[in-house]
């Protein structure tokens, strides 16, 4: 405790420059761009007044041209935008909102907590950082890094993802983080949840920034709530360079009740992470950085609250944008220490380390990415996998559809070759609906640890491990209606020797391709504009079929997750309901043991004056018990305050 | 006795019927008989026809009248059992007895639709099953709780214990359920008679500073008295390092209730890592399993470096070492006694392997040299149970999740009226964990699998 309180004091008191500059804003009549406005266009806004030549297609958005936004038109694209992030906003909480996303976590501010796409396991769910892995070859942990440094994230699920080649069976999430001279905060269309017509209506009222001033900004946010837990974070844009860095301590150790309704208190759930995350210009050349020190307590079930295991986890990224060139490199090391394990069963003390470097090229329509990965660890050896990547993608049009092939492979020393393939086609009708249907086979290649796993406890790895593979098929509708819009999707896969870690005697766990599975759903989500102050925005995502061909459900899996919010904001005040409802949760192997179904309410009260705001955030407002997959306690009703601020 | 007599008659009036009207003693067309005759289907597709003692003449040929192909012989105690090529829904079986020749009409069932699959969920970390009082109690080690099911499924009631408990082990007398934590090292006694099951009468701590692993194992209950084997572990190997564990010397404790305040003796075993105490209620004897030392190598294959001893002990409150059996480096595990107390069955903790003990003269009939195999797969026996009858004798395979239900006429897997062992396995390539079996008062089985958190239902034919 004194340690984190030593940090957060240590970083209130740094000298921080505050080198603001005031905006030399603008109003942009944009009324000529409604009615020739085609979505596939690039636009063009040269305001001879003002001084201000700005390319939509090509200048303000291009930051945001990325392969998933690329790809939006032919599959599901959600993208959560800055100006959504809060000071008490979480990666996890922020993913959770969206359709076909469902967050397993062990429960607290900063602990574990991963992502399913579409009923896909987090294992099978790329998360990239600037288009690069957040973690090798993992399931990764969705509380590295906070949103506090990210500029958005987009989520592309569907059949799509597989040009971004192999894991990406569920789909891909790419966390963008804050660019040098970035212009105004500008909501997205894809953010906006409004028509082409009323988003360009939006525009037109909108303050642009000359370009030429690129304001100097930085700001703060200090979060302190219940359950012990203090965060800030810190960023900061000029021109040629923009950084954040963010802190978080949180003890965790909030009560629970047992199942015969007996108090207990969690306990090793405590957290310390310190992130820093840096962008900078130098010539034509982007570089991009980041670090990530989080050291935590590994805790128990609500059954075994109080394990004794630690992780320590250092993550790197590094990257280098030229052109149409990225190079990049990301690192992990990680020490899981457990000086008192269950049994007293010898002490466990073991440290990996992973690396995974890669070149992209990327034109309009190929992707080649020549790739290594690298493994020194404790459990697996020394292993090295040479790699790599190829999509290629045509676009074709007939009569009133249109039509994406895309094809590729991956190809690794020790999976060998896996090819890739996909269609797309879709519709559109008028400016207000979209058709879309695309069919796909996407690859994961094995792991190093689902591989070569060989001296961690009595888990093993199995070398004789096939990929695993997915035949997608999704059939989606996007239509506006007024200030609504709706998107819906259909979606069916069917898994092959999906991968998981096992029980094949009474003494060992390996990994082992199982039988195939069969996932089929439906999502939705839809954002309605009320009124001027009120937005109600829902998603949902409903898993009918997630199980083996022979009925047993695929462990960790809700057959249903809904996510609806009500915001009102009026002036300097602002509030928003948020209710999250997952249904129960297979937590084994075999769906014998399921948690509850839980229904949490979170209410959010923020006042704002200038460019401060201070925010009331009550966590499970109605104390609803809660627990998440293999019977983990989620928190009580939780207090944040938080206050944030630009200078 | 009034009773007897009637069903006597009953019997004599319907077979001069049948001999009246049909003309047996092997002359003309055979009799139509009702005799229980069994076809179970395996899933090779043959078809196994048995009969069980009694139900032919001895020697004489049994052959498949209509529906298919097939003959054996019955045995000398009359029963009969050979494999059949079967085209139909149901066949007809021609057999003689008594003379005369019979016709049965048997209908075909799958040996697989025995089986009722999860037939209720569990708790989590399931290691033991008992079935008592017409109720099936489950010790579930992960969750820390001990539940209380009718034969429906329906959980009736439940204790939870402390974290870390780990409740692991059942046994029962007539009023209590005494159940073994090996994570607390606590013996817990529960009322039995009060049906909401939430009476917790006591709790008695084991203590062993010298062991960091005491490892009360499975206990068997006489008199108010309850036999705790004790594994005595004094320092684990590193996991995954192939070194073995140091075990101290062998103990079991007995733990007395019949004073206000329950006392323990503990008692030395000769042989080491006892795992299992079971009461010969014919012979009033405590047989104590010593498994031996048990390790694993760097690829978790376990192994034993000392011998499986079971030692026969006097039932008082200082047992009396009575006798021994050396089974030699064996890895000896679970164990049923036969009702007249004259037979013991021992499963294997290492493989797929039963033996068998003569307990009156304290002898080995199926040793290391002349074992019982159920199967040459790597896996462990968790649990062996015997019919009410003897006749039938069930044991549970974890790594394979096999039922084999072996009739003790014969002790051999396979030849009676099961074809083949009853998979356990819910497919999808994941492994269940058969832990343990019970027999309830209607003879039918129910299986535990540790690692699907469940209950399987068999029910075993007449």
């Amino acid at each position: 405790m004194n340690r984190r309180i030593l940090w957060l004091l240590l970083l209130l008191l740094l000298p921080l420059p505050c080198m603001a500059e005031t905006d030399n804003a603008v109003e942009i009549d944009l009324d000529h761009l409604y009615e020739e406005y085609d979505p596939d266009a690039e636009i063009s806004i040269d305001d001879s007044d003002s001084g201000i030549a700005i390319d939509l297609g090509s200048s303000l958005l291009s930051d945001q041209r990325s392969l998933a936004m690329q790809l939006g038109d032919w599959s599901a694209l959600s993208i959560i935008e800055r100006s959504r992030f809060t000071a008490q906003s979480s990666l996890a909480g922020l993913l959770e909102s969206l359709a076909g996303a469902d967050v397993r976590s062990l429960g607290g501010r900063g602990q574990l907590s991963t992502l399913s796409l579409r009923g896909a396991s987090a294992g099978q769910v790329l998360i990239l950082l600037d288009g690069q892995p957040l973690i090798p070859l993992q399931a990764t942990d969705l509380s590295l890094i906070s949103p506090a440094g990210l500029e958005r994230i987009e989520v592309l699920r569907g059949p799509q993802a597989l040009q971004f080649g192999p894991g990406a069976l569920g789909g891909v999430v790419n966390l963008v983080t804050i660019r040098p001279e970035r212009e105004e905060s500008f909501p997205s269309y894809a953010d906006s949840g409004l028509p082409f017509r009323e988003y360009f209506a939006e525009l037109s009222d909108y303050e642009f920034s000359q370009r030429e001033s690129s304001p100097a900004q930085t700001r703060y946010a200090i979060l302190a709530g219940s359950n012990d837990s203090y965060e800030l974070s810190i960023s900061r844009t000029e021109p040629g360079q923009s950084w954040s860095y963010g802190s978080l301590s949180a003890g965790n150790d909030y009560s629970f009740r047992r199942s015969d309704g007996s108090p207990a208190v969690r306990a090793n759930a405590d957290v310390l992470r310190h992130e820093l995350l840096g962008s900078w210009q130098s010539g034509d050349r982007q570089w991009r950085a980041g670090f990530s020190d989080i050291s935590r307590g590994i805790p128990g079930s609500a059954e075994f609250p109080t394990l004794s295991a630690r992780l320590d986890r250092q993550a790197v990224w590094l990257q280098s944008t030229l052109g149409e060139r990225r190079s990049a490199l990301s690192a992990q090391f990680t020490h899981v220490r457990d000086p008192h394990p269950y049994l007293n069963r010898g002490e466990i003390d073991s440290r990996d380390l992973l690396v995974h470097v890669e070149h992209e090229i990327r034109t309009e329509q190929q992707l080649l990415r020549p790739r290594l990965d690298f493994a020194d660890t404790d459990s697996a050896g020394q292993r090295l996998r040479p790699g790599i990547d190829y999509s290629a993608w045509r676009e074709a049009e007939s009569g009133n559809w249109k039509y994406l092939y895309s094809w590729g492979a991956a190809a690794s020393t020790d999976s060998g070759l896996d090819p890739m393939a996909g269609i797309a086609l879709r519709r559109t009708f008028g400016n207000s609906a979209q058709l879309r249907a695309g069919l796909s086979r996407a690859v994961r290649q094995p792991s190093f640890d689902e591989l070569y796993l060989s001296d961690s406890g009595s888990v093993r790895g199995n070398p004789e491990l096939d990929p695993e593979v997915l035949d997608n098929l999704e059939i989606g509708y996007s239509r506006s209606f007024g200030r609504a819009r709706l998107d819906t999707a259909a979606f069916y896969g069917i898994y092959r020797d999906s991968i998981i870690f096992a029980p094949v005697s009474a003494y060992l766990i390996e990994a082992r391709n199982t039988g195939e599975a069969r996932i089929a759903g439906l999502e939705g989500s839809l954002d309605w504009k009320l009124a001027e102050e009120l937005w109600w925005t829902s998603s949902a995502t409903w898993l009918p079929l997630a199980e083996y061909a022979n009925g047993i459900p695929l462990t960790g899996r809700s057959a249903m997750h809904a996510n609806s919010s009500l915001q009102y904001r009026r002036e300097r005040f602002s509030g928003s309901l948020l209710l999250d409802h997952t249904s129960s949760i297979p937590a084994d192997l075999f769906g014998n043991l399921r948690t509850d179904p839980r229904s949490i309410v979170n209410l959010e009260l923020a006042h704002a004056a200038g460019d401060s705001e201070l925010r009331l955030g009550l966590g499970n407002l109605f104390n609803r018990p809660a627990r998440d997959a293999w019977n983990y306690p989620l928190p009580g009703r939780e207090i944040n305050l938080s206050w944030s601020a630009s200078l | 006795m009034k009773m007897r007599t009637l069903a006597l008659c009953f019997a004599l009036l319907t077979t001069s019927i049948a001999v009246s009207c049909g003309g047996g003693g092997g002359a003309g067309q055979p009799l139509p008989n009702p005799s229980t005759i069994h076809a179970l289907a395996a899933s090779s597709g043959s078809v196994r026809i048995s009969a069980r003692a009694g139900s032919a003449d001895p020697g004489s040929a049994v052959n498949i009248a209509t529906g298919g192909s097939g003959s054996g012989t019955a045995a000398a105690d009359g029963s009969f059992a050979f494999d059949a090529q079967v085209q139909a829904e149901a066949l007809t079986v021609q057999y003689s007895r008594n003379g005369s020749q019979l016709l049965t009409d048997v209908s075909v069932r799958e040996q697989a639709a025995l089986l009722s699959l999860n037939h209720f969920s569990t708790g989590s970390g399931p290691n033991d099953l008992l079935f008592s009082g017409g109720s099936l109690f489950i010790a579930n080690s992960l969750d820390n709780s001990v539940v209380r099911y009718g034969l429906d499924g329906i959980e009736q009631a439940s204790v939870l214990f402390a974290e870390f408990s780990s409740p692991s082990h059942l046994t029962a007398d007539r009023d209590h359920i005494y159940c073994v934590s090996n994570g607390s090292n606590q013996l817990t006694r529960l009322a039995l008679t009060d049906l909401s099951f939430n009476a917790v009468q006591d709790v008695f701590q084991l203590s062993d500073p010298a062991a960091v692993f005491i490892g009360p194992a499975a206990a068997a209950v006489h008199e108010d008295r309850l036999y705790v084997p004790r594994s005595q572990v004094l320092a684990f190997a590193e996991f995954g390092s192939g070194d073995p564990t140091t075990y101290g010397d062998g103990i079991f404790s007995v733990v007395d209730y019949r004073s206000a305040a329950p006392t323990a003796t503990d008692i030395a075993s000769s042989g080491r890592n006892p795992q299992f105490c079971a009461v010969n209620r014919t012979r009033s004897e405590l047989l104590v399993i010593c498994g031996g030392e048990l390790n694993f190598d760097s690829s978790f294959t376990p192994y034993v470096t000392t011998d499986s001893i079971v030692e026969f002990y006097s039932l008082e409150s200082t047992p009396a070492l009575l006798g021994s059996v050396n089974l030699g480096a064996v890895g000896a595990g679970a164990i049923a006694i036969s009702s007249d107390g004259s037979t013991a069955y021992l499963g294997n903790s290492l493989n797929g392997i039963l033996y068998k003990l003569d307990l009156a003269s304290r002898s080995i009939l199926r040793g290391a040299d002349n074992p019982i195999v159920l199967t040459a797969e790597f896996t462990y026996i968790g649990d062996v149970e015997l019919s009410r009858d003897d006749s039938l004798l069930l044991a549970v395979s974890f790594n394979t999740d096999e039922l084999y239900i072996i009739e003790t006429a014969t002790d051999t897997p396979g030849t009676g009226t099961y074809p083949e062992p009853i998979r356990m396995s819910q497919g999808a390539g994941l492994l269940a964990g058969a832990a343990a079996v019970e027999i309830d008062d209607d003879g039918n089985a129910w299986v535990l699998n540790g690692l699907a958190n469940s209950v399987n239902r068999i029910d075993l034919l007449d």
